[in-house]
């Protein structure tokens, strides 16, 4: 796949899944508006679960990416307003179009 | 009672200008909340320098302990980052108490070793050196040719590093100080593998030294760390990794800015010809101006007030040392260049028993960089310079100039 475009589902379903592995909550039951200190999320986690989540998307954040955007809603919003080619994105893969 | 504001002011400490460019951020900030709790960092931030200078003089602030949060890290990520931690841990500035003092000595007796009147002659060499390589290029990099280089030969000849390593380190530790941010686990692999190799290198250079009694920097590391002879070490190649490179960087900034500064202001070179005397005034001012560490962070032991906020034990407080040396209330004309101005404390260096025990070698580092520009055909900029991608430690990385051709 040489474009990737980006849907709002599919984006929300790969950043709650790192988030609940790490917090154990099920993704269907997480709380997309809740602020992930709420969850008890700690900076060590944020970094690890920001790893996962670039690992994810196939692209490279900025460090502070999530402590930045402290909730589902607020990183989806951020990434669609981002757009991959402003995420550099580092492989063709990743997103399915939606 | 919550002291903290329902609506803060904004201030994006991640906003990408403040690398570049972060003063007019600096003085909104220090005008309309100079005592400033932000979310996102989850810490104070302090922009007055009446108010920086008092955290950097009080020992209830201390110092924290990225170490201890990497070490957390690694065991949650499953990684060895050992070489990563010991170098952290070397790092004086994140030291306190009785650790703090012993390494201070021992590293006081690293620099002072030779007395900086009798150094001026070697660092002099150095730069001659350099500049005889890069003078007649009609177009050259700054930074690349001169900037980066010149701080770390100079530490080089201090500790007792062969001039050949100073290539292969520069390429290892280059990135070295974006430790300081916010970080991902990416960077962090990155670094600690260097580190594997970086700390090698100077065990080996250790080793030599201390088998052929040579007394030089690295024999006073190795004499002042205590244990068995692998300890004694492994810590001085910390503590010389830590010298070598995090103290290099502040200085590289420093001669990163005075080659931008003759570029914008060739004029300054006629009236340095005509009075060398300003020459050392020049380098305080810059160093002052561009402040090459921006943030320093300390922790509250005491709930105490600073600006009439409450800032309670435990809670982060982050210096903004390049807001603070723009203070209007401590600088006229704070933005100006002005190697007349009266001598007032500023905290480029910080201040205290943290004060920066290089600053007297970088202020001659500085000073001996400005003379050689002096024998230098005038050049001016040769295209956008790119600034080096911390928000913690601010220099240019890349500062392409040419020779002017009219």
């Amino acid at each position: 796949m040489s474009h990737t475009t980006w849907n709002e589902a599919v984006l929300r379903a790969i950043v709650i899944g790192p988030l609940a592995e790490k917090l154990g909550v099920q993704p269907d039951a997480f709380d997309s508006a809740k602020n992930f200190d709420e969850y008890g999320l700690d900076s060590i986690d944020t970094v690890l679960v920001a790893e996962a989540l670039a690992g994810s998307l196939g692209v490279t954040l900025a460090p502070e990416f999530l402590f930045e955007h402290r909730s589902v809603d607020a990183v989806v919003r951020e990434l669609m307003r981002l757009r991959p080619e402003a995420i550099r994105s580092s492989h063709d893969g990743g997103l399915t179009a939606g | 009672m919550n002291d903290r504001p329902v609506i803060s002011v904004a201030f994006d400490p991640f906003d990408e200008t403040l690398i570049s460019a972060p003063y007019p951020t600096y003085h909104r900030l220090r005008s309309e909340d100079p005592v400033h709790w932000n979310p996102t960092l989850r810490c104070w931030v302090l922009t007055r320098m009446e108010d920086v200078a008092a955290v950097l003089h009080d020992s209830n602030f201390v110092a924290t302990n990225p170490a201890q949060s990497l070490t957390e890290l690694a065991a949650r990520a499953n990684r060895d980052y050992g070489p990563l931690i010991s170098v952290l841990k070397a790092i004086l500035f994140f030291k306190e108490g009785s650790r703090h003092r012993q390494s201070r000595q021992t590293l006081a007796k690293v620099i002072n070793r030779v007395p900086l009147r009798e150094l001026r002659p070697a660092v002099e060499s150095i730069a001659s050196s350099l500049c005889a390589k890069f003078n007649g290029l009609a177009e050259y990099d700054a930074i690349a040719v001169f900037a980066a280089p010149f701080p770390q030969y100079v530490i080089a000849h201090i500790l007792g590093l062969p001039a050949l390593d100073v290539p292969i380190l520069d390429g290892l530790l280059a990135r070295l100080t974006l430790i300081f941010d916010q970080a991902s686990l990416t960077l962090y692999d990155e670094l600690n593998a260097k580190l594997v190799s970086v700390l090698h290198l100077f065990k080996s250079r250790i080793s030599e030294a201390i088998a052929a009694g040579e007394q030089n920097g690295f024999s006073i590391f190795y004499d002042g760390a205590p244990g068995s002879h692998e300890q004694k070490l492994a810590e001085a190649a910390t503590s010389a990794v830590f010298l070598y490179r995090v103290g290099a960087e502040a200085t590289i900034g420093l001669i990163g800015m005075l080659f931008r500064l003759i570029t914008e202001r060739p004029a300054l070179i006629e009236q340095f010809r005509e009075c060398p005397e300003l020459i050392p005034a020049t380098v305080s001012e810059v160093l002052r101006l561009e402040s090459n560490i921006q943030r320093v962070v300390r922790i509250s032991r005491e709930t105490c007030v600073i600006g009439g906020k409450v800032i309670r034990v435990g809670e982060r407080v982050m210096l903004l040392l390049g807001a603070a040396n723009r203070d209007p209330t401590s600088f006229r004309e704070p933005d100006d260049l002005n190697s007349c101005r009266r001598s007032i404390a500023d905290v480029a260096f910080g201040a205290d028993r943290h004060f920066c025990l290089g600053a007297g070698l970088a202020q001659l580092e500085g000073r001996v960089a400005l003379e050689q520009m002096l024998h230098l055909p005038p050049i001016e900029q040769a295209g956008p310079e790119i600034w080096y991608p911390g928000f913690s430690v601010r220099r240019l990385q890349r500062l392409p100039v040419r020779i002017k051709t009219s």
